[in-house]
């Protein structure tokens, strides 16, 4: 049930992009799936501790792992911003070697089938996994984005979060679905 | 019959002048307190709903970034907690509602949505709305607008109008008393004067005198009038004495000419 309710919402999601991409989004419009999923990784910049780097000053990074389906907005979102008086830059990644210098990585849906072994090579690195891939928090990512009649939510593994030595807020916990072992 | 305020007698004017002039000394105090209580009181009211408003800004920072509606509704229902609290919104950055609070049974009409980081409150004839941003990284994310009814202030003024009539009960008392000490001091001189110029004027004794109580402008009139007393009474003996002078030579007079006469008989 959850794999064709997940399917129906990926549906939906390219649907209503399609129509914004179509008709030319003007910007005081609602904004698109994915303006919300980058201002998402945005806040999540502002609302995560990462281990050993507090009071650091240099710029947290956003990095995305295999097929980008961002485009511009993750550039436009983040570009030029800063979160706890760091910037915030957005990058492409190429593999998981270069993942381990993030602070933040969203992982493609096209890499799916390589999760486990990109999960496994992040560990021990103070990263937070971010992906919109199926079951993502229940399959050992961190943070799961799940889209639920137009609107965007988040599952966060807490285990994994804490095996990683990251914290995030608890108020923004308060707004998520928590899964997984506790 | 009522009798007109310039026929009171004066000790019943000076009860009245004392009643007149401390409640008018009490209503204007009063009043003064009041206005300054009132002000100040609003001034109270601004900030402990300013401080509301930030308490919740800062928690629904979070709910207004990850646009969950769900959760900053909730973070609202704890003012369900304050009765006088009407309503509140949580507006984000482009001024939709994502989250509401209205009290059960309160006629709550949400204010237009604030510019962006604005700050304002505004007394309403029913109400106080205060506004505030939500700030996140020190740029505003969203907006909280918070509407509270004036019954405290009611309830305030009902309370010192209370207060003001039980201390005015007692302060009239106190007063009325200590104006009938006071009023002694001029209404008795009058009396025993008015006393002594009934007593003259009826029975024509101006050997009386009245009693001098100071030395103030009643004592000094008491005086003068004890000493145009004395002048009559200095008159009216020289009067008299004279009068006694005339009959006494008048009846010599005659005297006399009877004598001559009874001669002059004796002579024919």
């Amino acid at each position: 049930v959850a794999v064709v309710s997940g399917r129906t919402a990926a549906f939906a999601v390219l649907l209503a992009l399609g129509g914004v991409r179509a008709t030319g989004a003007a910007p005081s419009a609602r904004p698109t799936e994915y303006e919300v999923k980058a201002a998402f990784l945005y806040n999540f910049a502002k609302f995560v501790e990462w281990p050993g780097e507090a009071g650091s000053r240099a710029p947290i990074v956003v990095g995305v792992l295999g097929e980008d389906p961002f485009g511009p907005v993750l550039e436009r979102t983040i570009g030029g911003r800063r979160a706890q008086e760091r910037p915030v830059v957005a990058r492409r990644l190429t593999g998981p070697e270069e993942a381990e210098t993030a602070q933040i990585v969203f992982v493609g849906s096209s890499e799916d089938r390589r999760l486990q072994g990109i999960l496994a090579a992040l560990e021990g690195h103070g990263v937070l996994t971010v992906s919109e891939m199926e079951r993502f928090a229940e399959r050992g990512g961190m943070v799961g984005f799940r889209t639920e009649e137009n609107r965007v939510h988040f599952d966060v593994n807490l285990r994994q979060v804490t095996r990683a030595g990251l914290r995030i807020n608890a108020q923004v916990l308060r707004l998520a679905r928590i899964v997984g072992p506790r | 019959v009522k009798t007109p305020a310039r026929d009171l007698s004066i000790r019943k004017k000076l009860a009245w002048m004392g009643m007149l002039s401390s409640g008018t000394a009490l209503l204007t105090a009063s009043a003064a307190f009041v206005a300054y209580d009132l002000y100040s009181f609003r001034e109270r009211l601004v900030e402990r709903l300013d401080v509301m408003a930030q308490v919740i800004a800062y928690h629904s920072t979070p709910a207004i970034l990850f646009r969950d509606e769900a959760v900053a509704a909730a973070g609202l229902q704890a003012l369900d907690a304050r009765p006088q609290i009407v309503g509140a919104v949580i507006y984000d950055e482009a001024g939709g509602v994502l989250g509401l609070y209205a009290r059960p049974g309160a006629a709550f009409r949400p204010p237009a949505p604030p510019a962006a980081g604005s700050t304002w409150h505004r007394f309403e004839s029913d109400g106080l709305v205060l506004v505030r941003p939500i700030l996140s990284e020190g740029a505003p994310v969203g907006s909280v607008a918070i509407r509270s009814d004036l019954s405290e202030v009611r309830r305030r003024l009902a309370r010192f109008g209370l207060i003001a009539f039980l201390v005015a009960i007692p302060s009239f008392g106190v007063a009325l008393l200590i104006s009938r000490r006071q009023q002694a001091s001029i209404a008795k001189p009058v009396q025993a004067l008015a006393g002594v110029a009934r007593a003259v004027s009826e029975d024509g004794n101006y050997a009386v005198r009245a009693e001098v109580y100071g030395r103030d402008e009643l004592g000094s009139l008491t005086e003068t009038f004890n000493a145009m007393l004395g002048h009559i009474q200095t008159r009216d003996r020289e009067v008299q004495e004279a009068r006694e002078d005339l009959e006494r030579r008048v009846e010599e007079r005659t005297r006399e000419l009877t004598t001559v006469n009874r001669e002059m008989e004796a002579f024919t």
